[in-house]
């Protein structure tokens, strides 16, 4: 008995089968295109905003520290991209020693406190008892090209920071900055460098 | 859709329908996952940014009014409450509203009168020796989210040292002003310091000075002649009312002036880098200028004078010259209740009125080197006060002191130091107690400074008595004499620092009328000083 088929059994003809693939492939570009482009635009805003906090949370712990700072010191590592910014300050209570140190082989900064002096590390080899304040700092480079030192020296109380933090792809955010201390100068008890 | 109508009218059925509705369930979970995380990043990154705002915002608030309120203190205006404050409407006129009446700063003072003091709210007083300044400022614009409230406002404290008026005296007046005749001999060095001309100047009597003594300022006998005698030489101008006698090697760097009609006398073998102006003749026993006169050739002896000591121009007969202003004499009483309203702490002396070997380690004699804020030491209680040579005494200034003295005293072998290199002002004070505008000379003896006193940098002295001041012996001083007269006496050295006495003008014969019973002039408020510290606090 051969069974008469139904009409519901009815496939799809082959015109119809490559109409509807052709649409349908076409709607999937134009979803897929949606989708790129919403991660990417999703992973830019998250590196900018990620990046801008970075760059001002330290920006801000600079800041405060050099601000009650009595006493400053920035020194450059052989490599010449190498900072290091020791400060004896006030900020929070009872004077201390706090430094800052750019590692250019790491390309991060590092913080480090203390109630004595603290030397430089060495770029590239840190040691542990430093913490790390942000990841992917780069130096910036002026109007005429020239590599700007993240941490610079200014007048006998101040220091300039310039830095860029940088994306998956390239520096995003940039951060220029400069602080002076206010309260009298002193670098004893402790003496910070 | 399109795809989907197609497919349901190709099938002619409804069995494919969830198809379409997944796809799009899914693609709008993907956008709106990413649409969440876009949102969170950027609300979050908004957060952080305007809580660094705010924090910039706050912390200039702040510190402005720590300005503010350092400007009101130099200006003698600290608030009555001890405190400052402004909106934010005054810092930004644009406001309106709510948002102008917002507080900008919140600055207070305290003060303390000794670094182991507790803050005390409110100005300076007297005895303050440190102020500290609070200021909370507040953000113009706050952190717009929860997270970001944090740093809408801000405090800093600043510590300064606090000057003191009382330490301000009119500091002016004469080396050494005698309102009688002086003695000046015997190798004196009266020296100008750091701009300030080291000027003898009498009131009535005679200037006489021999021997070896250099005035570096002015010579000037308001009422009386000058005779300048054996190397007697001035710095400045010598300017008598009546004659000028010039006699043996010196040198005069300014004018001669003569106001009276009498005869002057120049030796020829003086230098002069001024003129001379008198208002009588000139006697010269150079070779005289040829004249053709027979007698007394006033002429020939001007001329004479112009070409020996080299004065120019030279001027004889001259009815104008004027004598110089008769300066008054400044009474100065001591009245506590003024002392103290100008930050003195005053303290009357009972120790020994004689301090020598025996009674130099008296407490109150050993409390003069302890003292750290302005003390007027009033030693009346003793008919005579003695330093004795025994004593060998040393006095460490701590801070400002003035010792009240009787009409007898004597004062021998005693140094005072300074710990520190701030200026120090020592000043010793025989009252005059008549507001006569002349010395009151009633039961004076001698105001003695003999025997090796030293005194250096940075203290500096002024003693002043209506009575008589003998210097002797090696004296090495700073500072300024004022009284009925001075004398000094083998190798005296004193270097010009005036220092004056607090609410009088001795240079100018300020002091109220007659100034006795009462302090005269304006009092001069305190200052801030030095920076201590200067901190961020918690808000």
């Amino acid at each position: 008995m051969n069974a008469r088929p139904k009409r519901d059994d009815a496939g799809f003809s082959l015109v119809e089968l490559l109409i509807s693939m052709t649409l349908f492939s076409v709607v999937l570009t134009i979803v897929g295109s949606v989708i790129v482009s919403a991660l990417t635009a999703e992973r830019t805003v998250r590196e900018v905003t990620g990046s801008t906090t970075n760059g001002q949370l330290v920006v801000n712990v600079i800041e405060e520290t050099v601000r009650n700072s009595t006493a400053i010191s920035v020194t450059t590592a052989a490599d010449g991209l190498s900072t290091f910014a020791a400060v004896r300050t006030t900020a929070g209570g009872a004077a201390r020693c706090h430094a800052w140190f750019y590692d250019s082989t790491a390309q991060a900064i590092f913080e480090h406190t203390s109630v004595s002096a603290i030397t430089r590390p060495t770029p590239g080899a840190v040691d542990t008892e430093w913490t790390i304040l942000s990841n992917g700092v780069v130096p910036t480079t002026n109007a005429g090209g020239a590599t700007l030192p993240v941490f610079a020296i200014r007048g006998t109380r101040g220091m300039t920071v310039s830095f860029a933090i940088d994306g998956e792809s390239r520096p995003i955010s940039l951060f220029i900055t400069s602080v002076t201390g206010r309260a009298p100068i002193a670098n004893a008890s402790p003496q910070c460098f | 859709m399109l795809l989907t109508k197609l497919l349901r009218r190709a099938a002619k059925g409804s069995n494919d329908r969830g198809n379409a509705m997944i796809a799009v369930i899914g693609l709008l979970a993907v956008t709106s996952m990413i649409t969440l995380t876009v949102t969170g990043a950027t609300v979050q990154a908004l957060g952080y940014t305007s809580l660094s705002r705010a924090g910039v915002q706050s912390n200039a608030a702040a510190e402005s009014g720590v300005d503010a309120m350092l400007a009101a203190l130099f200006a003698d205006a600290c608030p009555a409450t001890g405190q400052l404050t402004a909106t934010q409407g005054s810092v930004n006129p644009a406001l309106a509203g709510t948002a102008a009446t917002a507080p900008f700063y919140v600055a207070t003072v305290s003060q303390r009168i000794s670094t182991s003091a507790a803050w005390t709210p409110g100005c300076a007083v007297g005895a303050t020796t440190q102020i500290r300044i609070q200021s909370t400022g507040f953000a113009s614009d706050e952190g717009v989210a929860d997270s970001a409230s944090g740093r809408d406002a801000s405090a800093v404290q600043a510590v300064y040292t606090w000057r003191p008026g009382a330490n301000s005296a009119a500091v002016t007046g004469a080396a050494v002003f005698s309102y009688g005749t002086p003695g000046l001999a015997n190798s004196l060095e009266l020296l100008s310091f750091n701009g300030n001309s080291a000027n003898v100047i009498v009131r009535t009597g005679n200037i006489v000075c021999s021997n070896s003594v250099y005035v570096q300022g002015d010579i000037i006998a308001a009422n009386g002649n000058i005779s300048l005698d054996n190397t007697c030489s001035a710095g400045g101008k010598v300017w008598a009312s009546g004659t000028v006698s010039l006699q043996g090697n010196k040198t005069i760097g300014g004018d001669v002036i003569a106001a009276g009609t009498g005869l002057t006398r120049i030796d020829p073998s003086t230098d002069i880098g001024g003129g001379v102006f008198a208002r009588g003749e000139i006697d010269s026993w150079g070779q005289r200028c040829s004249t053709g006169a027979t007698g007394w050739d006033a002429a020939g002896d001007a001329c004479s004078v112009a070409r020996t000591t080299g004065a120019d121009p030279v001027f004889y007969n001259r009815a104008d010259v004027a004598a110089p202003a008769e300066p008054a004499w400044v009474d100065v009483n001591f009245v506590p209740a003024d002392w103290v309203s100008r930050g003195w702490t005053v303290s009357t002396y009972t120790g020994p009125c004689t301090i020598d070997n025996r009674t130099r380690n008296n407490a109150q004699v050993l409390a003069f080197s302890t003292y750290t804020t302005p003390t007027a030491i009033d030693m009346r209680g003793c008919s005579s006060v003695i330093f004795s040579s025994s004593a060998n005494l040393n006095i460490t200034m701590r801070t400002d002191l003035t010792f009240i003295m009787p009409r007898n005293v004597n004062l021998e072998n005693f140094t005072v130091v300074s710990p520190t290199s701030v200026d120090r002002g020592l000043r010793f004070i025989t009252p005059d107690t008549v507001a006569d505008g002349v010395p009151t000379t009633t039961g004076c003896g001698r105001f003695d400074i003999n025997n090796r006193n030293d005194l250096e940098a940075p203290i500096a002295v002024i003693v002043y008595t209506p009575c008589a001041v003998f210097n002797s012996n090696q004296l090495t001083w700073r500072g300024q004499y004022y009284a009925g007269s001075v004398s000094f006496a083998n190798n005296s050295q004193l270097t010009y620092v005036p220092i004056g006495i607090p609410g009088f003008d001795l240079g100018n014969g300020a002091g109220g009328p007659g100034g006795a019973g009462a302090v005269g002039g304006t009092p001069t408020p305190g200052t801030p000083g030095d920076l201590i510290s200067y901190v961020d606090v918690p808000a």
